[in-house]
């Protein structure tokens, strides 16, 4: 037999065993759809003390010329792997490329340039169940009359909140930027515990849900009782467990990464749309974004070696990162490669030139770099699989949600969830764009249409909620 | 956690499991000898006279080399420990700490140069790169003869693990053995790792290294030897016997490869239910199952395959700038790969098999040649080649294996003949990992000398069956 009907004889077994399984479990196992208990969690050292600090501090980023120093040094003395014959970014973070990234790194570089671009941002700091919680609220300047609805905006892994930064002005600031007075916004970009200037947990246990907790707790500290909020990577689980768990403060649930949901007829959905589409409401761009399953499969499994091992021996990779510049450089921003579009690999930059910038992206790795935080965010995928865990994201993933929701599916993000199939958690979704260009990290590399994307959906969430307050 | 993860888990795990063993592939073409060239630039047309010379060499590493390292060590960057967690999230940071301070402190890699250098070595030019090995002669009386074996290493290991063991094999007399027991050892660094040559063009996985060392033993003039392997060395060592089994007197390994095609699924059934209608005996049963148990430690071990396979270069960077950062890695394997329940201690148990010294001179051998990025690389050659489909050729010539408990992965002994259709030896071993040559350096000398012995016997005295 040919290798291709191999695969299709295999993908054919796999449909028909996944259909009988799950069509039996379906009918023989009811899915409980409550939402799950959370626990509340003290992360600092020791006990709760019976009285916590409340107070929001501002924060500004002033890293010492020690450190710098230190970089220099480091990136002085890089040891650099033997160069490779007929290869570009296919194995990994292009040799070439790194070599001109390191140069500029060193020799160019203004850090204390990009460390004013970032405090140009309203830093603050605030400690939340033991764990200083740094984020940025940048208020827009409002005229009597005008309102601004409040923001809360959600980065994932190598992300940061400085993926935002073209954003914010956009929209803080609309009447500048091709919108309306409708479309103020007040902005507040959190810190994942472990990432930028937030505090590690130094227990275990601290992933997605728990930092959905969190951030529930920030936005009641800082008084807002109603707000929208938006995700990507593992922003979005986390913003989705926020509307989960308390679907009475968020007003709208934006995603530009939405991975579906675990519900058994999702997962027959997808089998039987491989091979009827129609049967499973499938245009055929939506086919050709989901399927061939295998090549999908492949792929998925090319890019997801950094999240094996991050699942499941952080430590084992994090020695190396945290003590290596241009390794952390590599760790990180390989993905800002092959997830802003795959073809990339066969590009001598990765691409990387193409929607960003030298100094933008440095200032990503210089986040890790100075705040000391690599490790614990390469620890965020293993708390994720943790027997107690999975099934708080699972339910996240299968409770429907009813508040007014919105995805963005960009071109290049890393999964395609047709329109069709999301109606069945995101049910009152109010909007779905298929946007024309763009990738996972689409805040950074084409922040006007994200923007606009969220200005969209937020009036339309606005008008909802004013016909439900009618009725 | 959730069955409906477990089913996606499991399926995925078989989906990957069938990609690997090939059984989606057509059934293997035969091997053959290619073209292979190596080197920088295209390949040149005529070679010099003395292209195919053996230069003895020594390890000498300069001294630059040396002070670069303990500026490194002497400004390491942490991070903070998490509470309550040994080596279940991978290397354990202020074990980390105790290594840094001994390296930095303590070690003498001169010392360690003059271990490793009392062992003969050597390098060869073929198809383009120099290849390294170490060449230990026995020293024998008139009339003894020496059986010559090759014995190839794996990943992240290197001809260090053998040092112990090579003294058992060229001095069987001083340790436990006859003299009917001499070997002639040759042992080589797969290209790309420690002192041989990195291999300058794509596609160098383990039918090229089987190809350069055939060329290896035929240039140092044996026309039949023993080959033992264990981790990439067993699939290289078997690629050798399958390419040309003519040369191949014997065939030893300490992880064997088979491939049961679709009859996998169906025996491991059978045998869960049935152990011995399977040919399992107990201690097979106890290492087989449950199968929950080696999928789960499969998953949680194999991140590193993942990443190596997939893309190698990007973590090769930060490896090969950071001498804590290449331990940490390295070091995880030697102590979960030697018996996984080290992973709740909190040294690894790495200091109750190995000293402190034998660990670092094994990182040393990455760091000071700078060969971790392309060590790595080998993963991904591994899949991108037909090195995988290699497994579906049983071996032909007579075999041997050596069965440790805690290697990763078992194979029991009626399962053996599917990929090695000759078994004339297999001990179930009842203690040591995937290093045995560094852990249990003895045991496995003893095998390989009760391995050659059947072999050389199944030559008779009557006329030997022409090749």
């Amino acid at each position: 037999m040919s290798k291709m009907s191999h695969k299709t004889w295999f993908g054919v077994v796999v449909i028909v065993s996944a259909i009988v399984v799950g069509f039996i479990l379906n009918n023989v196992l009811n899915e409980p759809l409550e939402v799950p208990q959370i626990e509340d969690v003290y992360w600092g050292e020791g006990e709760r003390p019976t009285k916590e600090d409340t107070t929001v501090r501002k924060f500004v980023l002033n890293v010492s010329d020690d450190v710098l120093g230190d970089l220099k040094h480091r990136l002085e003395r890089t040891r650099f792997p033997d160069s490779f014959h007929g290869v570009q970014w296919e194995y990994g973070f292009g040799l070439d490329y790194m070599k001109e990234l390191v140069k500029y790194w060193r020799d160019d570089f203004d850090w204390r340039k990009q460390e004013a671009l970032v405090n140009s941002f309203d830093h603050y700091k605030t400690t939340i169940d033991g764990l200083e919680l740094h984020f940025l609220h940048v208020k827009p300047k409002l005229k009597p009359g005008q309102k601004a609805k409040p923001l809360l905006l959600a980065h994932g892994w190598p992300g940061s909140f400085f993926e935002f930064y073209k954003v914010i002005p956009i929209l803080t600031d609309p009447l500048a930027h091709g919108g309306t007075e409708e479309d103020f916004f007040e902005v507040i970009v959190p810190s994942i515990p472990g990432f930028g200037f937030s505090q590690p947990a130094s227990k275990p246990g601290l992933e997605d849900s728990a930092t959905a907790v969190l951030y529930l707790k920030l936005m009641e500290r800082l008084g807002f009782d109603g707000y929208y909020v938006q995700g990507g990577d593992h922003g979005s689980v986390i913003v989705s467990v926020m509307a989960m768990l308390n679907p009475k403060v968020v007003r709208g649930l934006h995603l530009n990464m939405y991975t579906g949901n675990t519900e058994t007829s999702f997962l027959i959905k997808l089998l039987v749309g491989s091979v009827f589409p129609s049967l499973a409401g499938l245009s055929q761009a939506d086919y050709n974004k989901v399927y061939p399953l295998w090549d999908r499969f492949l792929w998925i499994l090319s890019e997801t070696g950094y999240l094996h091992i991050q699942a499941t021996r952080p430590h084992t990779i994090g020695h190396g990162i945290v003590d290596s510049p241009v390794g952390m450089a590599a760790l990180l921003l390989e993905k800002y490669s092959s997830w802003t579009n795959p073809t990339f690999a066969h590009l001598p930059d990765g691409g990387l030139e193409k929607h960003f910038t030298k100094d933008e992206l440095l200032t990503i790795v210089m986040i890790y770099w100075v705040s000391e935080t690599a490790v614990s965010t390469l620890r965020l995928y293993r708390e994720t699989i943790s027997d107690r865990k999975f099934p708080i994201i699972s339910a996240a993933h299968s409770i429907p949600i009813d508040i007014p929701s919105a995805i963005a599916d960009f071109p290049h993000e890393l999964f395609h969830t047709p329109e069709p199939w999301c109606h069945s958690r995101l049910r009152n979704l109010l909007q779905y764009t298929t946007m024309p260009r763009g990738g996972h990290f689409a805040a950074l590399e084409v922040p006007e249409l994200f923007s606009q994307d969220i200005r969209d959906f937020a009036r339309k969430a606005e008008a909802f909620w004013r016909r439900q307050s009618k009725e | 956690m959730g069955w409906k993860i477990t089913t996606l888990i499991v399926l995925v795990a078989v989906a990957t499991g069938l990609i690997l063993s090939g059984v989606l592939n057509t059934p293997p073409e035969p091997l053959e000898f290619q073209d292979n060239y190596w080197g920088r630039g295209a390949k040149p047309t005529s070679l010099p006279k003395d292209h195919d010379k053996i230069q003895q060499i020594s390890i000498n590493i300069p001294d630059a080399t040396l002070v670069d390292l303990n500026d490194r060590l002497k400004n390491v960057r942490l991070f903070e420990a998490l509470e309550d967690v040994e080596f279940q999230y991978g290397t354990r940071v202020d074990y980390m700490k105790d290594v840094i301070t001994y390296w930095r402190d303590t070690y003498d890699w001169r010392k360690q140069e003059a271990y490793l250098n009392t062992l003969p070595h050597y390098k060869t030019n073929i198809e383009g790169i120099d290849l390294h090995f170490i060449h230990a002669k026995p020293k024998l009386k008139p009339g003894q003869s020496a059986k010559p074996i090759l014995i190839v290493h794996g990943w992240p290991g290197s001809v260090f693990e053998f040092y112990k063991m090579i003294p058992m094999l060229v001095d069987p007399t001083s340790h436990g053995g006859s003299e009917d027991d001499v070997f002639e050892v040759i042992a080589p660094s797969i290209p790309g790792y420690g002192f041989s040559e990195i291999p300058h063009k794509k596609g160098f996985d383990e039918i090229a290294a089987a190809q350069m060392f055939h060329k290896l033993m035929e240039r140092l003039g044996f026309e039949k030897f023993y080959v033992q392997g264990g981790d990439w060395g067993s699939m290289i060592t078997r690629n050798m016997a399958v390419l040309k089994p003519s040369v191949i007197k014997g065939l030893h390994t300490n992880m064997p490869n088979v491939e049961m095609g679709g009859a996998y699924v169906f025996y491991m059934m059978l045998g869960s239910v049935a152990p011995s209608l399977a040919g399992l005996t107990e201690e097979d049963y106890k290492r087989v199952y449950p199968v929950s148990r080696q999928l789960l430690f499969t998953l949680q071990e194999s991140g590193y395959f993942h990443l190596q396979a997939s893309k190698p270069d990007t973590v090769g960077f930060a490896l090969n700038d950071s001498p804590v950062g290449l331990a940490a890695y390295i070091l995880e394997k030697f102590s979960t790969w030697t018996n996984p329940a080290n992973r709740d201690l909190a040294d690894g148990g790495l200091e109750k098999y190995y000293t402190k010294d034998e660990l670092l001179t094994s990182v040393m051998m990455y760091w000071v040649t700078g060969t971790i990025p392309s060590s790595m690389r080998f993963y991904k050659e591994t899949f991108a080649g037909n090195a995988l489909v290699t497994i579906g050729h049983p071996v032909t010539v007579p075999s041997g294996v050596a069965a440790f408990p805690y290697e990763l992965s078992h194979v029991p002994e009626s399962w053996c003949p599917w990929g090695y259709a000759n078994l004339v030896h297999y001990t179930t071993m009842s203690t040591g990992g995937h290093f045995p040559a560094f852990e249990q350096p003895a045991l496995l000398a003893e095998d390989i000398r009760a391995f050659a012995r059947k072999v050389e016997a199944l030559d008779t005295p009557k006329e030997k069956t022409p090749q």
